[in-house]
């Protein structure tokens, strides 16, 4: 039981981790198989070219989590406290925003781009769904610091 | 479109993550100005990331954060002591040393500063340094570390530009030498005004030693440059294979990485590569509405009015890029600039090689000038200072840098002359 909690709690770091790896080794593997077997590994770079777009949006949902988007806050940290707890609030209904329109034509773009991939012949929706994917999980974060902030329990992580 | 960039800057100004208020911006210019279905906006963030080149860039993070154990950092630190701590101003000496050694091991500034930092100014403080002119050296030092290849700024150019990205990589070398030897000089100023001390010279037997055990970190960029130079690997293959020699490295000739280590270092990574290919992503929808608006040819004609010659216009696009440097993020403005300016430097004649190097310099000083700077808030806080002191350490060594611009601005063989060389233009 306390297994599958944390595996849900982290379920985007595990599943952007995993993809890590594997694209790492698709694309060595591939210079192996090239270089010292001759026989190149057809699926090896579209595989990770889309491991790869898995990995930025699910990352960018890991970067939320964890307050690590590049963010300038040189500025905001010259203001009064307050005035900075109205700013991250206003921050959080934007992202919340922008995350609500990026998952609607996120999940348009899945439901109608289903024309096969070149080699290894998946829909596209299998990479387009990583968009609607990772915009609920950050309104989710958004959301729950929103709600934080709003009963000033403290101060909860950005983006 | 002036309004999307007032509007974009405002976003910034309230701490809004730079690749959302790029996102924002430009939904909402699509939403209101031509009209286009929005989907249009997620199609351009995947297509801008859909690319082989850019995968190089976790690859290089991957890489960097499994040798920053520490075991590396300090074996490094040892070596660049063993070679420059007897000259007056030592440790300073060996911050710049150290940073280039690291700088041809990751490919971010940021990482390499960080780490260096971490160790160096400590030491520094230790030795009776001021802590602001040790963290501004360390800062100073950073900002070599994606000149000197492998680079993630180049590699963003590269696929931006559609520009030989190991031939990139080959021009930042000798550049990124230059910086570093630049910085000693303005040390060996310092150091003997303010009289700083010199560490004691290592015994024949105490460099050999420091020397053998700094080998091994050093076979990564062997690695990475000799596949991408011999035609084995392409430049995100290489990085890929630099990630599992820094693996064998730390696994099983240190010892020093544990298996419990890595999912650590796996998330690291992952928010190391989001945290940078995102902005890159966001910045596509902003990249086409200029487009869309024509800005590359109203800039062309602008400048095409103002009959400038090569060396005036790169002095002018040097300096419009060191003030966006100063207050926006270096990436964000690398993906909307370099689209724009690509006509007309072709019919300036400049060639987009050197150029990269230029536009890479440049963005690699935003990163330690005020208000904005990746590198300044690292040090700053590695440091414990506020970023006025860090300022009033800081200027003369970013002036140095920009004297280091001009002169690979305006020596282009500099840059040319090694790609050139080992891997010609077919």
């Amino acid at each position: 039981m306390r297994a599958v909690r944390l595996l849900v709690a982290n379920v985007e770091e595990i599943a952007s981790g995993s993809l890590l790896v594997l694209m790492s080794f698709a694309t060595f593997g591939n210079v192996v198989a090239r270089y010292f077997f001759n026989n190149p590994l057809e699926w090896a770079e579209e595989f990770s070219r889309y491991a790869f777009i898995w990995v930025v949006f699910l990352g960018a949902a890991v970067c939320s989590k964890h307050g690590r988007h590049i963010v300038i806050d040189g500025l905001t940290l010259a203001l009064p406290a307050r005035v900075r707890v109205g700013l991250a609030v206003l921050v959080d209904v934007l992202i919340l925003a922008l995350m609500t329109v990026l998952a609607y034509y996120g999940w348009i773009l899945t439901i109608f781009t289903t024309q096969p991939t070149s080699t290894l012949h998946v829909p596209m929706s299998v990479v387009y769904v990583v968009v609607p994917a990772s915009a609920v999980c950050i309104a989710l974060r958004s959301l729950g610091s929103l709600a934080r902030r709003v009963r000033g329990a403290g101060r909860g992580g950005r983006g | 479109m002036i309004t999307l960039f007032l509007l974009m800057l405002a976003l910034f100004a309230i701490a809004m993550p730079v690749a959302w208020s790029m996102a924002i911006a430009s939904t909402i210019y699509m939403a209101l100005g031509p009209k286009i279905p929005l989907q249009g906006v997620v199609q351009r963030m995947i297509g801008g990331i859909d690319t082989f080149p850019l995968l190089a860039i976790p690859f290089f993070i991957l890489a960097g954060n499994l040798m920053n154990t520490g075991g590396v950092t300090n074996r490094l630190v040892a070596f660049s002591k063993a070679l420059v701590g007897h000259i007056r101003g030592g440790l300073a000496h060996v911050v710049v040393v150290t940073n280039m050694i690291m700088a041809g091991m990751s490919g971010s500034g940021i990482a390499d500063a960080a780490g260096s930092g971490a160790v160096l100014i400590p030491a520094m403080q230790r030795a009776r340094y001021s802590v602001p002119f040790a963290a501004a050296i360390v800062a100073a030092a950073g900002t070599i570390g994606p000149i000197i290849p492998p680079s993630i700024p180049f590699v963003i150019y590269g696929s931006l530009a559609n520009t030989s990205i190991g031939r990139l990589l080959l021009a930042g070398a000798v550049p990124g030498v230059l910086m570093g030897l630049m910085l000693m000089v303005y040390i060996c100023i310092v150091a003997k005004r303010r009289d700083y001390p010199a560490e004691a010279r290592a015994s024949r037997h105490a460099l050999t030693r420091a020397t053998l055990q700094a080998i091994p970190p050093m076979g990564m960029p062997v690695i990475i440059l000799g596949g991408i130079i011999g035609g084995v690997m392409t430049p995100t293959e290489a990085a890929a294979a630099g990630a599992m020699y820094a693996f064998v490295l730390g696994f099983f000739i240190y010892r020093e990485l544990r298996l419990r280590d890595l999912p650590k270092i796996i998330t690291e990574s992952v928010m190391g590569t989001a945290a940078v290919a995102i902005i890159i992503s966001a910045a596509q929808p902003m990249s086409w509405i200029l487009t869309y608006e024509q800005a590359p040819m109203k800039v062309l004609a602008l400048f095409q009015d103002a009959q400038l010659s090569k060396g005036m216009l790169l002095l002018i696009l040097n300096v419009i890029l060191l003030i966006l440097g100063c207050f926006m993020e270096g990436l964000a403005v690398m993906v909307m600039a370099v689209p724009v300016l690509m006509p007309l430097l072709q019919i300036a004649g400049v060639d987009p090689l050197h150029f990269g190097v230029v536009f890479v310099l440049n963005a690699m000083i935003g990163t330690i000038t005020p208000p904005v700077g990746t590198i300044m808030y690292v040090v700053c806080a590695l440091g414990k200072i506020s970023i006025g002191q860090f300022i009033r350490e800081a200027w003369p060594l970013i002036v140095v840098l920009i004297l280091c611009l001009f002169i690979v601005t305006y020596v282009p063989v500099l840059s040319t002359w090694l790609p050139d060389l080992v891997m010609p233009m077919r």
